[in-house]
């Protein structure tokens, strides 16, 4: 067993079906249970990530304009991102770094839920090797029970609720995240990414187990009410046919918001901008992010 | 392209290139969760050996030579070859091998194969070859529900079977007419045993059940606190049966009542880590019961007293062993669905002076399908499709013939 089996998969697994032993013998329940409780745990990367991520989006026209002025220039305009960067206190690694911490805590509870569902005698045997000698609770748990609602988790759902929820809750998710841009060629690539990555995960899960997809959904539900959260409706604004400073949440200051540092530059864009971190300095939140 | 986007280009490449590590997927498109290639051992008759392949071939070896009697008979079955499912529970119209974990069954001239798709085939073996049709298929028509895992069992011309979906059979194994069935709320991969008149099996329901074999009413149940996949032994009127509990049980076989279960509780050391998976065998008065922990648990088959130190093998025993003599072949896997990570080995355990000595298989293949032995000659079916034969006497592979061939090869 190598080290990530030893240190974050077997846990996850054993976690995983004591969970279940503990919710009334229901996988299906255990999945959602562990999904969020992970997904909390990690609330606090979480929000890091997202906020970094809607700062680089509020950078945006700023990084335009550059484009604009320096984009034969490149140097000189990786020095005039870089400062602009700098001065807002946003980097690519802020928002990548939060992930990739993120990351091998998902893999290990989607790996888990693959593991643990073992529908045929190879898996089961397989199975075997993950489970704790010192928790007798375990072991004549397995193999789990399979079936939740009108699912069979270890198999695909054959009503094709899973594929569309799980496309569904993706491209909601992503609609959230998807910056509104004026560049064509940018809004061709942000519509191609809306709608790729939920077409994807609903194609596969045509033929993952349904333990997976619920997982998925799981997840994505998650993520669109922590996004709203953090950073508002995003993209679906529009869509619910309201402006996102309409909305009626606690309109509580981000600290991360008022870092926005003063710009440097005076022009159409940049004053949406200065608007909008003035707007956020007097108690909306969400002022600067809708002003188009 | 702003950042933001090179970004989100970025993680879906990351994301997409890992999914088959985060997916746990290994072997082309098998996920962890659904890999699914069968282990089947085989059977003897006379200078014949029967064996199914890894990749659903009947094909019968000569005992002597080691050579392939042709024809060989290929087993396909309708699938999508889906990730997630069994071939028998997949929608889908591809044709593929059909995956089996049955040994194959020799009643005169008759072999018995049971496949995931849950039928039973009938092959006649006349003057040393295989009759590419099959003499009889149950059901004539149409499909099953279930997939036969744990095997197929013959006694008094009758052919008993379990298929997954937890249905128990009986069929008459002269043309494979119905006689009876028995539906239990479960799922079954044990194979059923008939000792007299009363068929025994274990269940995934933590249950074991005996069944009138006339019939197939019900003549007792005993609920245990585990799931079971191991196939039970009948002996001096006890059924003796591991479980996923880590407990091995002995029941009367008459009434069903617990005679002993190993660990009792008593013991302070030596009790079982993991389950017990393999089909136990008995020597002399003494259960020697397999166990995934890696240990040969040797208990008296009265008392369920441990009557020597367990015999440490190191890795999991999945695969049913076999008695030579005064000897138990056993053979261990390392249970990894990971084929650079299997290494199996196969140990003559003398019971005489409880002496063990390892025999050297070549690396990178495991051992879950049961051996089967003649003579000096032990069988060994690994997960790389080779049929080992080992002389005990010798302590040595005698000869090695690859099962993956091409039919008509």
């Amino acid at each position: 067993m190598d080290i990530w089996e030893l240190v974050i998969l077997r846990p996850v697994i054993n976690v995983l079906i004591v969970v279940s032993k503990y919710l009334f013998n229901n996988l299906g329940l255990a999945i959602i249970v562990l999904t969020i409780v992970i997904r909390g745990v990690m609330y606090p990367l979480t929000k890091k990530q997202l906020q970094a991520s809607k700062r680089m989006q509020e950078l945006q026209p700023k990084i335009q304009e550059l484009q604009k002025k320096y984009g034969k220039d490149r140097q000189r305009m990786a020095k005039e991102q870089g400062a602009l960067f700098k001065e807002a206190g946003v980097t690519n690694i802020g928002c990548i770094l939060p992930m990739l911490i993120q990351m091998p805590i998902w893999i290990a509870l989607y790996q888990s839920i693959i593991r643990v569902l073992a529908t045929t005698p190879e898996a089961l045997l397989n199975l075997s090797r993950y489970l704790y000698s010192p928790w007798s609770v375990v072991f004549p748990m397995v193999p789990l029970k399979s079936q939740f609602l009108w699912l069979d988790l270890g198999t695909a759902d054959k009503l094709l609720v899973l594929p569309v929820l799980v496309g569904g809750t993706m491209w909601l998710q992503q609609k959230m995240v998807t910056p509104k841009t004026v560049n064509p060629q940018q809004q061709t690539q942000g519509q191609m990414m809306l709608v790729m990555m939920p077409l994807l995960f609903a194609f596969m899960t045509l033929s993952f187990p349904s333990g997976l997809a619920l997982y998925w959904v799981t997840s994505n539900i998650i993520s669109i009410v922590m996004q709203y959260f953090v950073t508002g409706w995003g993209g679906l604004a529009g869509l619910f046919g309201k402006k996102k400073t309409d909305d009626n949440r606690p309109s509580k200051p981000s600290s991360e918001y008022k870092k926005l540092p003063p710009t440097r530059e005076i022009d159409s864009t940049a004053r949406n901008i200065v608007t909008g971190s003035q707007k956020i300095n007097k108690g909306s939140r969400y002022g600067n992010s809708g002003s188009k | 392209m702003n950042v933001k986007y090179k970004i989100l280009l970025v993680i879906l490449a990351i994301f997409l290139l890992s999914m088959p590590i985060i997916s746990g997927c290994t072997g082309g498109l098998s996920c962890a969760a659904a890999i699914s290639r069968g282990w089947a051992g085989g059977a003897v008759s006379g200078d014949t050996l029967f064996v199914v392949s890894m990749t659903g071939k009947v094909i019968a070896i000569d005992a002597n030579s080691g050579k392939v009697r042709e024809p060989i008979v290929q087993l396909v079955t309708q699938a999508s070859g889906g990730l997630s499912c069994l071939p028998s529970s997949c929608g889908g119209q591809t044709t593929s091998s059909l995956v089996l974990y049955a040994s194959p069954v020799v009643q005169g001239e008759i072999v018995y194969v049971g496949g995931t798709d849950g039928k039973i085939y009938a092959y006649s073996f006349v003057d040393n070859k295989l009759l590419e049709d099959p003499e009889w298929i149950y059901p004539r028509q149409g499909t099953m529900s279930g997939s036969i895992i744990g095997g197929i069992t013959v006694d008094n011309d009758t052919v008993y079977f379990a298929t997954s979906d937890g249905i128990i059979y009986a069929l008459n194994a002269d043309g494979l007419y119905f006689e009876w069935s028995h539906k239990i709320d479960s799922k079954i991969w044990s194979a059923p045993v008939v000792d007299g008149n009363t068929l025994y099996i274990g269940c995934f329901n933590k249950t074991v059940y005996a069944l009138n074999t006339a019939d197939g009413t019900e003549k007792w149940e005993y609920k245990t606190d585990g799931s079971i996949s191991s196939t039970p032994v009948v002996y001096d009127n006890k059924v003796f049966i591991g479980d996923y509990d880590r407990h091995f049980y002995a029941l009367d076989a008459t009434t069903g009542n617990l005679v002993w279960k190993f660990p009792s509780g008593n013991e302070v050391n030596d009790n079982p880590q993991n389950w017990f998976w393999a089909k136990p065998v008995v020597l002399n008065g003494i259960i020697y019961a397999p166990c995934l922990d890696g240990k040969i648990y040797a208990l008296d088959a009265s008392t369920g007293n441990l009557v020597h130190a367990p015999y440490v093998l190191g890795d999991s025993i999945s695969s049913s062993p076999v008695v030579i003599g005064d000897s138990i072949i056993v053979a261990t896997s390392v249970a990894s669905t990971d084929v650079k990570k299997q290494r199996g080995k196969v140990y003559i355990i003398n019971t005489t002076n409880g002496s063990q000595q390892e025999l050297g298989l070549p690396p990178l293949e495991d051992i879950n399908a049961p051996l089967f032995a003649q003579g000096n000659i032990v069988y060994i079916h690994t997960t790389k499709d080779n049929l080992y034969w080992i002389d005990t006497a010798a302590k040595d592979i005698e000869l090695k013939v690859l099962l993956n061939l091409s039919t008509g090869e």
